[in-house]
């Protein structure tokens, strides 16, 4: 019933909604990534919306707040210095003491990637969605989720073999 | 004794599978596939960091599953219980009405009546009482015997 309401209210304005992002994040591709994570995470609380008499204003509401606050990592992120991270690395032995075992390193691995990409990886790959269910829900070709998909995937093999090789 | 023949895929199969999964481009079948391959003991290397993912998938997924299980159990024993309490209030509800009349236990309804039907006529031929409370006897007696037919 919820899911319905979703791709009846929800999935037209998708276009709103894109504008609505492209005009606080400027850059297209940003903002398409934000409205993408907004839908993913609408769908997932579809049970909540009963409370809301229009979805269309929820919806527009929560992709403000979520571009808003994309902003303000993006800005606190810039302010560290880059080196900052690459000098603290990965081959601190501290951190080799606290990781216990591959599931802690890979949990810490999925947690920091980008948030459309932890989305579809977690829905793909716990959730067993299909792809061509992602892209219904996102509002995208197949492509782009397949895209995503492979990028969060390569991402956390490389990651892995660096973070576990001694 | 009892064989258990297991179909695997191949180790070749598997490195086709793994190179399309990095792509983004496998099923969820085959992603089942791929994840009993390397659940296997003993595998090559090169497989160690596939096992590690799909393992620490596999078991997110067990846990949201075990979730389902356990809410199902619950459910399963609220509903048993439910039924139990239904069942005895059913049985207790189906079981002879009876009324006690001058210490004896009477379950006929129209000797209930006329007894009560009596003692009321007792009470109304007193004018004031029956000016005070208003009352139908006749009226009275069927709501009290409401319960007693069903």
């Amino acid at each position: 019933m919820s899911q319905e309401r979703f791709k009846a209210e929800i999935l037209p304005i998708r276009d709103k909604l894109f504008h609505i992002a492209h005009k606080i994040l400027v850059e297209e591709e940003e903002a398409e990534d934000a409205v993408q994570e907004v839908l993913l995470k609408l769908w997932r609380n579809c049970n909540s919306f009963e409370k809301y008499e229009s979805l269309a204003a929820f919806a527009t509401t929560v992709i403000k707040n979520h571009c808003l606050d994309r902003l303000k990592v993006k800005c606190r992120s810039e302010l560290l210095d880059e080196t900052h991270y690459s000098r603290a690395g990965t081959d601190n032995p501290y951190l080799q003491l606290e990781r216990k075992n591959s599931e802690e390193v890979l949990k810490e691995i999925i947690e920091k990637l980008p948030e459309l990409q932890k989305a579809i990886i977690r829905m793909k790959d716990i959730e067993e969605y299909e792809v061509e269910e992602i892209a219904e829900i996102t509002g995208t070709k197949l492509e782009a989720v397949r895209m995503n998909l492979s990028r969060a995937r390569k991402k956390v093999r490389d990651e892995y073999i660096k973070l576990t090789s001694t | 004794m009892k064989l258990q023949i297991k179909h695997t895929i191949s180790y070749s199969e598997a490195d086709q599978i793994i190179e399309r999964y990095y792509e983004g481009l496998t099923t969820v079948l085959e992603e089942k596939l791929l994840r009993e391959f390397l659940s296997q003991r003993n595998l090559p290397e090169r497989f160690e960091p596939e096992k590690a993912i799909f393992g620490y998938f596999a078991n997110k997924k067990q846990k949201s599953v075990f979730s389902i299980h356990s809410f199902v159990r619950w459910a399963s024993a609220a509903v048993l219980i439910i039924t139990v309490i239904s069942v005895e209030l059913f049985s207790l509800k189906t079981e002879k009405n009876y009324a006690y009349i001058n210490g004896k236990k009477i379950t006929d309804i129209e000797l209930v009546r006329s007894f009560a039907e009596n003692s009321f006529k007792d009470i109304s031929d007193d004018a004031s009482v029956n000016e005070t409370y208003n009352l139908d006897s006749k009226e009275i007696i069927k709501q009290q015997l409401g319960a007693f037919s069903e």
